[in-house]
């Protein structure tokens, strides 16, 4: 009995810190043109490839990924004429606790090739 | 069940660890999704012929206005020749030389490397990209100038084709010699 005790706190306990809902993201490929892949925000994989206009499915940062609030840049590789470079962008973007944050990078989206 | 605990312990421990899928620095340049390996230099020779037959001996032939079949492909200068140990001689504000002398020209498109803000200017910048498959080119050169001994620059409009042929899976060709005249 006390075992079956035990173990039932342990799935309590395992249950609240594994997945702890603080804040959701999904980025929006609004670029002409071009698809995206690997999104990244800092280092939470976001999506594995999005088509112009596709935006990603809604992701639930847990606790044990990132601690919230917490700002980062949105890491990419942009692909079109079967050629590809990898892109991050200048602007860190801030997500909060109960936070919604969608991100559309866009034509206008200041980017930057880290190698350069 | 002190074990099975244990057991539980260190199999979430192991769950909770994250393989680190960052991208190297060499997936950080511009490249062929097909893993095809595309062509990037022209190499060919420049001589610049005068009327009356003499060859024009310069240190370099600066600002080399290149194009492949309609595509504008860089502009880049010759490399440097060491003109002492050439046979010449002065005539008004240049120098000639009976011998012909050649310029290397090496024609990297990527020479003049985008200097880009905004995800659109990559985007097209990726679309505009001319990539040479396998064949048979037509290479222009359009403009070029030389500065001669009084520091003065000219700029000429030669005109002149060649053609070369890109073979599957190379990075450079030869495009031969090409004599450009002058007055």
């Amino acid at each position: 009995m006390k075992a079956i005790k035990l173990i039932l706190i342990f799935f309590i306990c395992a249950t609240l810190q594994s997945c702890y809902k603080t804040g959701d993201i999904q980025v929006q490929n609004n670029i002409t043109k071009v698809k995206i892949a690997d999104v990244k925000w800092g280092d939470i994989y976001i999506a594995t490839e999005l088509l112009p206009g596709e935006t990603s499915e809604k992701l639930t940062i847990c606790k044990d990924q990132e601690k919230l609030p917490d700002s980062h840049k949105i890491s990419f590789k942009m692909t079109a004429n079967n050629k590809s470079i990898y892109l991050e962008t200048e602007k860190e973007y801030f997500l909060d606790e109960d936070d919604n944050l969608l991100i559309v990078l866009t034509d206008d989206t200041k980017v930057k090739n880290p190698n350069e | 069940m002190k074990r099975l605990i244990c057991f539980l312990i260190i199999g979430l421990l192991l769950v909770s660890c994250d393989k680190d899928d960052s991208l190297s620095s060499a997936d950080r340049d511009v490249f062929s999704e097909d893993g095809s390996i595309p062509f990037k230099e022209l190499l060919l020779l420049i001589n610049i012929k005068t009327t009356d037959s003499t060859y024009l001996a310069v240190q370099s032939v600066d600002s080399v206005n290149i194009y492949i079949n309609d595509f504008y492909w860089t502009k880049t200068n010759s490399q440097t020749l060491d003109t002492s140990k050439i046979d010449k001689q002065l005539a008004g504000n240049k120098y000639l030389s009976k011998n012909k002398i050649n310029y290397l020209i090496i024609a990297d498109q990527t020479g003049e490397q985008p200097d880009y803000n905004t995800a659109g200017e990559f985007a097209q910048y990726l679309n505009a990209a001319y990539e040479l498959q396998p064949g048979y080119y037509a290479c222009l050169i359009e403009s070029f100038q030389v500065t001669f001994t009084d520091n003065s620059i000219h700029k000429y409009y030669p005109f002149e084709y060649t053609t070369f042929k890109v073979e599957q899976n190379s990075v450079s060709a030869f495009a031969g010699e090409i004599e450009l005249k002058i007055d």
